[in-house]
């Protein structure tokens, strides 16, 4: 599966690709065949799902026919909203995950970050802009650097 | 007699239209944030046990998504399984916060597996298994509507999808959404209007 992991794409306002096999009636509905309704009714049904209005009643005080089908998708929503991870994922996503992770290259603070969370991200290790390096890996080096000088101390 | 206040935000929060970025966050974000910074340097530091913290914090966000977007239990596993995998290979590129960078990884996951659908030659019912809840009897009780509804949200377009169940779904202020998709408040509302009366028209001939 292809992953992108590039926060600042813009797919979202992306149409259906025209060479979509399946008839037009078939084909899932992108953005703009969706006009909005100019009629109040929908404009009250939206404002009262921003929580902007009190809900749309009938002269009797019913609930519109529309209003009555939102509540029901509401219900519908909030048992959606209890859905937990099936217990074994976690263990699977941990078992699946290579090796190492990759080096921290550019440590940065949170964009949004205020400037206390700044502050505690500056001196807290995760924000410090050092790359981390084992003991074993810093002492080879040390002895092929050492090798290269003696090299070159020898050609001189 | 619906219950308005159990998936639609405040009136305070849903006027605030006006497109902003925030420039700081609210205290108990930030806090999560920072706490998400300390386990990312743990796990940069080799504590792989760390990334676990991450994963159980918050997996259950993420599977709601991804098996709503796609209708499929064993799709949101892989895309989920995938994701994290990716922020793992990837934790020392994370700018910001780690749960809209996370978020936005299997967003894309799930827009890539719609857009994939749709191009081979297999429908979205043929190919989806039906979603399920995680308890038997929820699965039991599985009304009408909630088949109804499934389909219906496999008719939109992955971007409406995306802001219905954000919205309606994960229940999200329009704030945090234009937060987590790095859009505006504005926009995002535009979205979610366009999901309901695509939803409507579609459902209305057999609810309403």
């Amino acid at each position: 599966m292809m992953m992108d992991i590039n926060p600042d794409d813009a797919r979202a306002d992306r149409t259906i690709p025209t060479s979509d096999w399946r008839p037009a009636g078939e084909r899932p509905l992108t953005d703009r065949e969706v006009p909005l309704r100019s009629d109040g009714a929908m404009a009250a049904l939206n404002a009262w799902l921003d929580g902007e209005a009190p809900a749309p009643r009938m002269a009797n005080s019913q609930l519109t026919p529309e209003a009555e089908l939102w509540s029901r998708i509401s219900i519908e929503a909030a048992s959606r909203r209890k859905l937990r991870t099936p217990s074994h994922v976690a263990a699977q996503i941990m078992n699946a995950l290579p090796p190492s992770t990759a080096m921290r290259l550019v440590a940065a603070p949170a964009v949004h970050a205020s400037a206390t969370t700044v502050a505690r991200a500056q001196t807290a290790p995760a924000a410090t802009g050092s790359i981390s390096l084992p003991p074993a890996a810093i002492a080879i080096m040390a002895v092929v650097f050492m090798a290269l000088g003696a090299i070159f101390a020898r050609m001189l | 007699m619906p219950n308005q206040t159990s998936w639609a935000p405040s009136p305070a929060a849903a006027r605030a239209d006006v497109p902003q970025a925030p420039q700081t966050l609210p205290p108990d974000v930030a806090e999560q944030a920072d706490l998400d910074a300390r386990s990312i340097a743990r796990v940069m530091d080799g504590d792989r046990e760390a990334f676990a913290v991450l994963v159980t914090k918050y997996s259950d966000a993420l599977y709601r998504h991804a098996l709503n977007m796609t209708g499929s239990p064993d799709v949101a596993e892989d895309i989920m399984q995938a994701s994290f995998i990716k922020a793992f290979s990837h934790l020392g590129e994370v700018r910001g916060r780690f749960d809209a960078w996370i978020f936005r990884i299997v967003a894309n996951g799930c827009k890539d597996w719609l857009k994939n659908i749709r191009r081979s030659h297999v429908s979205y019912e043929e190919d989806d298994q039906p979603s399920h809840l995680t308890t038997p009897d929820e699965e039991l009780d599985r009304s009408e509507l909630r088949i109804d509804l499934d389909w219906a949200l496999g008719q939109l377009s992955p971007s409406l999808r995306e802001a219905f169940v954000m919205k309606h779904v994960e229940g999200r202020s329009y704030e945090e959404m234009a937060d987590m998709l790095d859009s505006t408040v504005g926009a995002l509302k535009m979205r979610v209007h366009r999901a309901r009366e695509a939803l409507q028209a579609l459902l209305e001939e057999k609810y309403a």
